[in-house]
């Protein structure tokens, strides 16, 4: 059974066509990254996935279960976890306090009315973890506002792996960051999608071929082509419509 | 025929009540639609109008020199208010655009009751607008004709600058998608100046022409907010056509209402006001977000 | 709490209920008004500083809990006040719920007037049923005494005693909203405040969320609005009107929205400005305006955000989840 499964995906914005019948397949355990030119889809493709819009047509199953148009908090709920593009997380709240909010859903203790949270001892030990994986543990108690732009999207990470969801969904996690970060954000993204379903978009060829099994182009609306970072590089109209120089300059 | 006339003026009562209604929430609509922000202080401003226009026919006798002092006054109050209370909160976010605005209105009203004390006060019709002229079978106060033909004059005005004039399609493109237009090089602080300070004399020149019409009281403030709120909501926020269509509803709402049923307007406004929230929160014609 | 604040919490209540001997009577009765004033500044911060909500409407249930005390008292005969002030509690929830369940759908300006729309709605409602309600004229509360097994009875005509009732009352409250405020619930409503998307997209309903602390916000106001009918010993549809309803908001900006007490503190300050103030001057209202405009403008966070630095009596007051050491 594959993980992810996308079934003649349609959407539009008043009119104007985004995404014109996108059929593809995550298989489960994967890390398959989605490329394209900017205006090609890819966070829309993103926002239908996770539920924040219901496809015009098409379908979209997780673990062979259709959810599509399903509510975000009930997809979120079956294991699927997102990070966002522009950073989207809980600016006046502490590091601490935005990671334990993700252990706290993991918990299903999202609407608990009796327990306290400062005595909540195996919430406290897994927020720290979580931190520790990330490398914030240090800046547990700053706000989020106050991180650094490279901080701030390793508490994005951090927010989309504290649910341990099955399926991770990351949009352009490296936008923005330096080479540096860029690779430590690699080697973050590696270790906690270990075991895990990854699906990736991203525009940093280097990062695409360091982590991908398996690539899917999107150009236009719909999928170019899908295959093994060797394939990807190797076929004519991906390299006409999309990779160019970029793909001798990966050379990998 | 004689019942055909009494529908008649009710009737046409309600397309004047409604068309000053208009005066008011189209500046209203406007700011919304461009700023995002519900500038309550607006009933204000409509209130000021009128107590300008007693005060001015109290020092010169003359009505129609109200119609150039008011929104003169008010206009500039607005652009201060804009300019450096708005601007400044805006940092803070809409709720608390919404409790300044709140906060100005209610120093509006106060500062109304102390200046021309808690009593309304009569501003009589200008000579000449006087009286009644034979309409439909039965006498039809010229008064109110004239509110109808300055209102639609103005809308019309209106109308004209925002499909014909480059200002004009700028306020609109910057009432559909601000970012868009500040993208585009347009000096967005200053329009929205603009269409702060030209809304907020709109409501003046409606409370001028009010004031012979309802008298100045300083509760007309609070009890036209009522009405504003009703109006946007269903117009659509933003949207002038929905304003329009919006506010001539009202006016016939009100004008009937007070015939057929005087003890539940004003519960029936509300309930179309929540009604409309809750199934189409754009309104009307409202863009949706 | 450290030692120190132990110490300091304990002193305070004992002062609290040592009050009515040190107070006259007029003052002792602002006191019993700056309680339930306070409580409900509370409630409506649930709302608007916790969940982000603001909502121009909190005072209909306000005046549901006062109405309902008022109704239960005269038709329920032998009702006991506690019961009443539950069945207050009771139907501020229900409302709450309701109104609610079409108001959390909406947010920023157009939930503002959504409440403002029902609050309106019931104005109206309590003005013109006048069979049930006596319209304007208002509904007297025939409020019994409390027979306190063992310790006698608590006569509700003696403002001692009544505020000795409202204390309490008013402290347990605060007390379960407070902890409500530190579980895991309390956290989720910030999160709907802070980004309710993203919460969303970590698994929390945020209908639930913001229903389950908009019926919280609804009970604890109509509590107080039951404590303040049955105070005044009348209610009237002015409970239920807009000004009211600002006032609550003033009260609660003045304060300071960040703090989980700062309403209170704003209520207090109001009740004890305006009764100075209408003394002094006959523009009262004016200047009140113009304090809440110039807090708004230059000191959002209100006074708790303007002294709320440092100590640990003021720690009490500015105790934020985010300064709270984990």
């Amino acid at each position: 059974m594959s993980a992810l499964e996308l079934r003649g995906i349609h959407h539009d914005f008043s009119g104007l066509q985004v995404l014109t019948g996108i059929d593809l397949e995550v298989r489960e355990g994967e890390r398959h990254a989605v490329i394209g030119p900017n205006g090609a889809g890819k966070s829309t493709l993103f926002n239908i996935i996770t539920g924040r819009y219901a496809p015009r047509r098409g379908h979209v199953l997780y673990r062979g279960r259709d959810i599509t148009g399903t509510a975000p908090h009930r997809i979120a709920r079956l294991g699927v976890g997102r990070s966002f593009q522009i950073i989207n997380t809980f600016p006046r709240l502490t590091v601490f306090q935005n990671v334990r909010s993700a252990v706290l859903s993991r918990r299903h203790l999202r609407l608990d009315p009796w327990s306290l949270l400062d005595r909540r001892d195996e919430v406290t030990r897994e927020t720290e973890e979580t931190l520790g994986l990330v490398g914030l543990g240090d800046l547990r108690d700053m706000q989020a506002s106050a991180l650094s732009y490279g901080q701030q999207r390793e508490l994005e990470i951090a927010l989309t792996v504290a649910t341990r969801p099955d399926l991770v969904m990351l949009d352009e996690p490296t936008a923005g960051l330096n080479s540096e970060d860029t690779r430590r954000a690699v080697a973050l993204i590696r270790q906690v999608t270990e075991g895990r379903t990854l699906v990736m978009v991203e525009h940093d060829m280097d990062v695409v071929f360091n982590l991908a099994d398996r690539i899917s182009v999107i150009y236009y609306g719909r999928v170019l082509a899908t295959g093994t970072p060797d394939e990807i590089r190797g076929n004519d109209e991906v390299k006409r419509a999309y990779l160019g120089r970029k793909a001798s300059a990966a050379g990998r | 025929m004689f019942a055909l006339s009494v529908y008649a003026t009710q009737a046409l009562h309600g397309v004047v009540s409604g068309m000053l209604l208009f005066l008011v929430a189209s500046g209203l609509t406007l700011v919304f639609g461009m700023m995002g922000i519900l500038n309550i202080a607006h009933a204000g401003f409509y209130m000021l109008g009128a107590y300008l226009a007693y005060t001015t026919v109290h020092l010169t006798g003359h009505f129609w020199l109200s119609l150039l002092i008011a929104p003169l006054l008010v206009g500039a109050l607005g652009a201060l208010i804009e300019r450096f209370l708005l601007r400044r909160i805006h940092a803070f976010g809409h709720a608390y655009e919404l409790l300044l605005t709140f906060g100005l209105f209610f120093m509006i009203g106060e500062a109304v009751r102390w200046i021309w004390g808690s009593n309304p006060l009569q501003v009589p019709v200008p000579a000449g607008l006087s009286g009644s002229i034979p309409f439909l079978g039965s006498q039809y106060p010229v008064y109110r004709l004239f509110i109808l033909t300055v209102s639609a004059l103005i809308c019309l005005g209106m109308a004209l600058a925002l499909l014909r004039t480059r200002i004009g399609i700028v306020i609109r493109s910057a009432v559909s998608d601000g970012e868009m237009v500040a993208a585009l090089g347009v000096n967005t602080p200053l329009v929205s100046l603009g269409v702060f300070t030209v809304g907020s004399a709109l409501a003046a020149v409606a409370g001028v022409i009010a004031a012979p019409f309802l008298q100045a009281d300083p509760s007309m403030g609070a009890v036209i907010l009522t009405d504003l709120f009703v109006i946007i909501v269903i117009g659509g926020f933003g949207s002038l056509l929905g304003a329009l269509l919006a506010s001539l509803m009202i006016g016939e709402l009100q004008s009937f209402g007070i015939l057929w049923f005087p003890e539940f307007a004003l519960v029936f406004q509300f309930l179309l006001m929540a009604g409309v929230l809750i199934v189409r929160p754009q309104g009307l014609f409202g863009e949706k977000g | 709490m450290n030692r120190r604040g132990q110490i300091l919490a304990v002193v305070a209540l004992v002062a609290l209920y040592a009050l009515p001997w040190l107070l006259d009577v007029v003052r002792l009765r602002m006191a019993v008004e700056i309680l339930y004033f306070g409580l409900f500044a509370v409630s409506f911060n649930l709302l608007f500083g916790y969940a982000g909500l603001l909502s121009f409407g909190h005072a209909a249930t306000f005046g549901v809990g006062g109405y309902t005390v008022g109704l239960a008292l005269k038709y329920i005969a032998g009702l006991p006040l506690l019961v009443a002030l539950g069945l207050g509690a009771l139907a501020g929830a229900l409302v709450g719920l309701v109104i609610g369940a079409f108001c959390v759908r909406l947010r920023g300006t157009y939930f503002a007037l959504l409440t403002l729309a029902f609050s309106q709605f019931l104005y109206a409602v309590a003005l013109k049923w006048r069979s049930v309600t006596r319209g304007d004229d208002g509904l007297t509360v025939a409020v019994p005494n409390i027979t306190l097994p063992g310790l006698g009875v608590l006569r509700t005509g003696e403002p001692a005693h009544f505020y000795w009732l409202t204390l309490t009352l008013v402290l347990v409250c605060l007390g379960a909203a407070w902890r409500f405020t530190r579980t895991p619930l309390g956290n989720a409503v910030l999160l709907m405040r802070e980004n309710d998307e993203r919460a969303a997209f970590l698994g929390y309903s945020v209908m639930g969320t913001k229903l389950i602390v908009f019926t919280v916000a609804t009970t604890l106001a109509a509590v107080a609005g039951g404590l303040f009918a049955s105070f005044q010993r009348l209610i009237s549809p002015t409970a239920l009107d807009l000004p009211i309803g600002t006032e609550v908001v003033f009260m609660a900006v003045l304060g300071g929205t960040s703090a989980f007490l700062g309403p209170f503190l704003g209520a207090t300050v109001y009740i004890l400005l305006q009764d100075w103030l209408s003394r002094t001057t006959e523009r009262w209202p004016f200047l009140l305006g113009l304090l809440f405009v110039l807090i708004v403008l230059y000191a959002h966070n209100g006074l708790t955000g303007l002294f709320g630095r440092g100590g640990p009596v003021r720690r009490l007051w500015t105790r934020r989840p985010s300064e709270e050491t984990a």
